[in-house]
């Protein structure tokens, strides 16, 4: 006969014997040995509890799920010697044996998941029309109204998105002149047309690098704190509790922080535009061995004011593309940490998208027009 | 049964400030094998801090917590984990995972810990949802979709689901109806009756506390100011403890009584 820890046959009484501790870290190998058991003949098999040493929930439910087992092969299992409190735990477990269906979820065949896909993407594209509109309609609410303007909400912003932002976009636009000025400083060696450095450093990072820097980097800071910022409230259903006391959201929360980033966005592009020249400048006299006056005498008159303008003149736009989708996406969460997370992703990819779409046309506009 | 064997909970002398505020000054209680043991008192009097320390969330400043008369204060982490594994924990907010479904979130522990096979852990998880008298139908909605009470009870079936030796429950029938509330009570005590549990349960529900605790433990000024049966807290000569059971809301508790 052979030897099991947790059941035994005993051939003299006709008895299985339950040994051990019938509890939830053993209940795999319960299981295992309960399987592999070679059942008696008889039609009635006795199940004695004498010899267990503890008995939880998990055990019981194994013991119902055995009784039910082998009731479908027409035995039955009489339990005997188990004390009452394991009596009465087998049958509060067997009382509550769950119903065996759960739903499953459905999934779509592939094309159909692929046109619902299209749908929501359509469906939210609308759902940012209808917030743009209704910021408008708020923004014209609340601009005859200064006491609405919350003046200590935009001053925060601006605190939190602008200065604090001012270490890293000094450092990156400064590293960012230094790898034009040294890439091009190569080529133009060649030529023997340093001077022309000048000409390149002003045009590439007043025009472009400066407010993309600037408004990639505070679209990664910024915009992703937007969107959690709200989301969280909306999950705490605090968006709801300021819309029952009859302030909109988009007047306490949106408008603050879209006027916030509006007014930061061109002064960062400002400071980005002159670090980006400052390491332009450095290396240009360590490269190509134009010196410092040199550098700037030549600024003034190479590098029309145009090009800062061309420059400044994207920054609002693309501040009005990070807040609105930072916000935007905030207000889509819905009821789950994942959710917020989707989202914040969401809004950073999204902005960095349009920022770059939207830099692109600009381009060709401007070129077109000559300026 | 030794002493030790028989106290699940020992804290002495526990002192914690939080901010500058002292919340616990000098704590000390003694929780016994298999009773349900209800701690109440005001708001702020630190009773969610204290189930934090014991499940050191937040350890104390000072003091000795034992809990299966082991001392968790600068416990390693091995000796914590297999505490761990010993007890369940309901919290105020539920905490249900937000991502993961009911069933799913049943599962996780069971995945986590168990070994088990999937189609026994799921066996398994759909028993305890049934047996908190949670409808098998909505076993695959998430947290967000559900009601408080339901949240309330796959909460619970979430701090059962490892058949745990010591269950602590933070307000367990807050934000339920009374029908919902009295199922709740019958649920804790029938786990005490057939599996033994030592239930420690934070609550401001007179109805709970008469109908499941076999001790009560009054909370004040960071002290525990009494620990009594029920029926010989409400005659404790103190004005906190007077004011709390019968205030214009323990009447209708005290009429159950008589």
């Amino acid at each position: 006969m052979e030897k099991y820890n947790f059941i035994q046959y005993e051939p003299t009484s006709h008895k299985f014997i339950c040994q051990g501790e019938w509890v939830i870290s053993n209940l795999s190998a319960i299981k295992k040995q309960l399987e592999q058991m070679s059942l008696a003949k008889t039609d009635t098999i006795i199940l004695n509890g004498k010899d267990i040493k503890k008995l939880d929930s998990s055990g019981a439910f194994l013991i119902i799920k055995w009784i039910d087992k082998l009731e479908k092969i027409n035995k039955k299992l009489i339990l005997e010697n188990f004390t009452d409190q394991q009596n009465k735990l087998i049958s509060f477990t067997k009382n509550q044996e769950p119903a065996k269906k759960i739903p499953k979820i459905k999934g779509l065949y592939w094309i159909a998941a692929l046109g619902r896909y299209s749908l929501e993407q359509v469906e939210e594209f609308f759902q940012y029309i209808n917030f743009v509109g209704k910021l408008y309609f708020e923004s014209l609410r609340v601009i005859f109204r200064p006491i609405f303007w919350r003046l200590n909400v935009i001053s925060s912003v601006i605190i939190h998105t602008g200065a604090s932002a001012l270490p890293i976009v000094a450092l990156l636009s400064f590293m960012i002149g230094i790898v034009i000025a040294y890439e091009m400083g190569n080529e133009l060696i060649e030529y023997g047309a340093n001077v022309y450095i000048v000409n390149l450093i002003g045009a590439s990072v007043l025009r472009e690098f400066g407010p993309l820097l600037a408004a990639i980097l505070v679209s990664g800071r910024t915009g992703s704190s937007f969107t959690a910022q709200i989301g969280i409230m909306k999950i705490n259903a605090e968006i709801d509790a300021i819309d029952t006391m009859g302030i909109t959201p988009e007047q306490l929360l949106i408008i603050p922080r879209i006027i916030g980033l509006l007014i930061v966005l061109p002064l960062l592009t400002i400071w980005a535009d002159i670090f980006g020249v400052l390491g332009g400048m450095l290396m240009a006299k360590n490269v190509l061995h134009i010196g410092l006056n040199e550098f700037l005498l030549r600024f003034q008159h190479v590098v029309p004011l145009r090009s800062l303008l061309v420059g400044l003149g994207k920054a609002p736009v693309f501040a009005l593309v990070i807040a609105s989708i930072g916000c935007f996406q905030g207000m889509q969460v819905q009821g789950s940490a994942e959710s917020i997370g989707f989202r914040t992703t969401r809004s950073v990819v999204l902005a960095i998208f349009f920022i770059i779409i939207i830099d692109a046309i600009f381009t060709i506009i401007l070129s077109d027009l000559k300026l | 049964m030794t002493a030790t064997e028989s106290h699940i909970i020992e804290l002495k002398d526990i002192k914690i400030k939080l901010g500058d505020k002292l919340i616990h000054d000098g704590l000390n209680l003694t929780v016994n094998k298999s009773e349900i043991f209800g701690i109440v008192g005001g708001s702020g009097s630190g009773k969610t801090t204290l189930m934090r320390e014991i499940l050191m969330l937040r350890p104390p400043d000072s003091g000795s917590v034992k809990v299966f008369g082991e001392e968790l204060m600068h416990a390693t982490p091995k000796k914590l984990f297999n505490i761990q594994k010993r007890w369940g924990v309901l919290f105020q907010q539920n905490a249900l995972f937000s991502s993961l479904n009911v069933l799913e979130n049943i599962e996780f522990p069971l995945k986590e810990k168990s070994h088990l096979d999937k189609q026994t852990i799921e066996e398994l998880a759909l028993q305890r949802i049934s047996s908190v008298g949670f409808p098998m139908d909505s076993v695959i909605k998430y947290p967000a979709e559900l009601s408080g009470g339901m949240e309330k009870r796959i909460a619970l079936a979430r701090a059962i689901v490892l058949d745990p030796e010591l269950l602590f429950l933070d307000e367990p029938t807050t934000g339920l109806d009374p029908q919902s509330a009295a199922e709740l009570d019958e649920l804790i005590l029938n786990l005490q009756a057939t599996m033994g549990l030592t239930i420690v349960i934070i609550t401001h529900d007179l109805d709970t506390l008469w109908r499941v605790t076999d001790r009560v433990a009054f909370l004040k000024d960071g002290k525990v100011l009494s620990v009594d049966p029920i029926d010989e807290m409400v005659k404790h000569k103190d004005k906190a403890i007077q004011e709390f059971f019968n205030g214009p809301r323990g009447r209708a508790a005290n009429k159950f009584e008589e």
